[in-house]
């Protein structure tokens, strides 16, 4: 897994490619706990990635809540198989996909 | 990785095999698990949707178990079984240690909320926990994969014949009469009892959840509703043009009558589809009061919006449950076609059936000829050839029609969407379960041509007004049935008690309506590729470079 991140005037933007499983996401939350506090807004590219695990979702709706009080979150460029797993699992109802 | 992940070439059946491994149950310990539960589930045909919520669902309940342990420092080891007990396949997952259930959502330890129990309601299954002798075990039990219908039927066709012809050489007249009397009869008797305690609320349960989904769908796109729109006026249109050439084929005994006379006939016909009250429908099997009353229902839920949710579930869980009765029936046809086609030959009104070669040809050359002019029409449409459009659908309709089922075939049919047919990857997700479950012109007109045959089998007479309410009967019953095994004969029983068609030739029918399930699972697929292109294009979400570049 790659995350890029990108912090300009209060608004984080991070992408995520590759594999977000479970051996891979206390990389991205390690990744994210860094930043988080420097931002208002947070934008999560999802373009490259392939796959997404439960744990991948633990971490969308904890840094959600998070953000949720501050500027916000979304999530943009989602793939089929990515959005259909939001779809399945309600998070495409809590989350802002654009 | 899972079978979506993989190029065309490599997407191929996965083959089924037994999982008994330990892990240990840390991040890497679950993919692990994750990637053999993919497996598992793709091995029996499932589709990606289920195979992907039944995964996260187990991701979600073993991390719940590793936040515990982890908490404690350790690491335990689990096992991890994905297999068949009892002939159905299964997965569990035991770890030892003290009783945690991870699937509670109640648990004070997670903050992830319930959706997997939602998402497990959803796909029609109920993980389970227990503890005991100091294991933690979770488990599910999944539906077999389904079977091909066309073997149940020849071994049914094979033991009616033997156990008929035998009885007719072997037994007296008397011992005939006993056994008919004593045996034949009453368990004749019981199937017809049970297909029409069950077609009633089959049907209505279906059109009510069809009615609101659809009503969902529509309001959240414009696409969908025009879909649905040229779906039912295509499936009703095949229909039509078929149920005219077959009366005419089948030379169906036809009294005409003047059409003023005909046209308030189908007026009153209509009205009649009213119910007087809200059991006598259900008392009665009458579908089409049955269909009446789901449409008022299903409308008035989806005007109430939130306020109705409740109920629709409610709808959603009793439709699970008809359909599930209408798989075990399915399950018992080809006892059933033993046993009737046995009555048939010892009664000798076997006799009646020996036609069944005309339905089974007209019908088969009907739809060909439809998938091919459709084929024509849009290649014309878009610049490109039969032959190319043909090569390209050909991998995912050979599917449906080797498994007789356009479940088995979801997984080429998307790649076909969007690889082949340069159909956009989001409206092919939105626009196949849509039309899957909708668009059926193929089976819609199998339903027509049994009911036809069987009119000609009893010699009964047809009028305007028989073949208008007949047309209406197929259409409406084929679009909110789901393409789910045992629906179409629920379906038969009730066309045929309205129709006054005797319940005796449902053997024929659903002889026929198996036979047809091969082409017509693969043609339904096919059309509805077509017109998944053509509203591509007029969204701007067709790549046709994609579609004319040959194969």
């Amino acid at each position: 897994m790659v995350v890029t991140k990108n912090l300009e005037d209060k608004l984080l933007n991070v992408k995520v490619e590759g594999r977000l499983d479970t051996a891979t996401a206390p990389e991205l939350e390690a990744e994210l706990a860094e930043v988080l506090d420097k931002a208002d807004e947070l934008v999560f590219d999802l373009e490259g990635l392939e796959y997404m695990s439960s744990a991948g979702l633990r971490i969308l709706l904890a840094t959600q809540k998070k953000m949720g009080l501050k500027g916000g979150m979304k999530v943009t460029n989602v793939n089929d198989v990515i959005m259909e797993i939001f779809e399945i699992t309600g998070f495409s109802d809590i989350l802002t996909i654009e | 990785m899972g079978q979506y992940d993989q190029t065309e070439e490599e997407v191929s059946i996965i083959k089924y095999e037994d999982f008994n491994e330990e892990y240990i149950l840390n991040g890497e310990g679950i993919d692990q698990i994750a990637a053999k539960v993919e497996e598992f589930l793709y091995s029996l045909e499932m589709e990606r949707a289920n195979v992907l919520g039944i995964r996260l669902s187990l991701e979600e309940a073993l991390l719940r178990w590793y936040d515990h342990f982890r908490k404690k420092g350790e690491e335990p080891q689990v096992e991890f079984f994905a297999g068949k007990r009892f002939f159905r396949p299964v997965i569990e997952i035991s770890l030892k240690g003290e009783s945690i259930d991870p699937l509670d959502p109640d648990d004070p330890d997670t903050d992830t909320g319930d959706w997997v129990g939602t998402v497990m309601e959803n796909i029609g299954l109920s993980p389970r926990y227990a503890y005991s002798k100091g294991v933690n075990t979770i488990s599910i039990r999944l539906n077999p994969p389904r079977r091909n219908p066309g073997m149940g039927l020849v071994m049914g066709i094979v033991l009616g014949l033997v156990i008929g012809l035998l009885g007719k050489a072997i037994l007296t007249d008397a011992m005939l009469e006993g056994i008919t009397t004593y045996f034949f009869d009453p368990v004749q008797s019981v199937f017809f009892r049970l297909l029409q305690a069950t077609a009633g609320p089959v049907i209505f349960f279906t059109v009510l959840t069809a009615i609101c989904g659809i009503g969902s769908a529509a309001m959240m796109n414009k696409s969908g509703k025009r879909l649905i729109v040229r779906f039912l006026f295509f499936s009703t249109l095949m229909t039509v043009i078929f149920a005219v050439l077959g009366a005419i084929i089948m030379r169906a005994e036809y009294i005409s009558s003047p059409i003023l006379r005909t046209g308030f006939s189908v007026f009153e016909s209509l009205l009649e589809f009213i119910p007087k009250d809200i059991v006598s429908p259900f008392l009665n099997t009458d579908s089409p009061q049955l269909i009446m009353l789901a449409i008022i229902i299903g409308n008035a839920l989806l005007v109430l919006g939130t306020q109705g949710s409740r109920l629709v579930k409610i709808a959603n869980q009793a439709n699970s449950v008809g359909l599930l009765i209408a798989n075990w029936i399915s399950r018992i046809i080809p006892l059933f076609v033993a046993l009737l086609l046995a009555m048939r030959i010892l009664d000798g009104t076997f006799t009646r059936f020996i036609g069944i070669w005309i339905p089974l040809v007209l019908f088969h050359v009907f739809i060909v000829a439809a998938l091919f002019i459709a084929m024509f029409l849009a290649a014309k449409r878009y610049g490109t050839t039969v032959g190319n459009l043909w090569a390209k659908i050909k991998p995912s309709f050979m599917i449906a029609f080797r498994n007789a089922s356009v479940d088995s075939a979801f997984g080429q049919n998307r790649l076909c969407c969007e690889k082949r047919l340069g159909i956009n990857g989001k409206l092919a997700d939105f626009g196949l379960p849509l039309g899957l479950v909708i668009y059926m012109p193929a089976s819609t007109v199998s339903l027509m041509a049994s009911t036809l045959f069987a009119v000609k089998c009893y010699n009964l007479t047809i009028t305007s007004l028989w073949l208008i309410l007949a047309m209406i009967l197929v259409v409406a019953l084929q679009a909110a049935s789901p393409p789910v095994s045992g629906v179409d004969t629920l379906a038969y029983a009730a066309i045929f008690s309205r129709l006054s068609i005797p319940s005796e030739a449902l053997i024929m029918a659903i002889i026929c309506d198996i036979i047809f399930l091969f082409i017509s699972s693969a043609v339904n697929q096919a059309m509805l590729q077509l017109e998944l292109i053509r509203e591509a294009d007029r969204l701007n979400m067709l790549d046709k470079d994609i579609l004319r570049k040959p194969l």
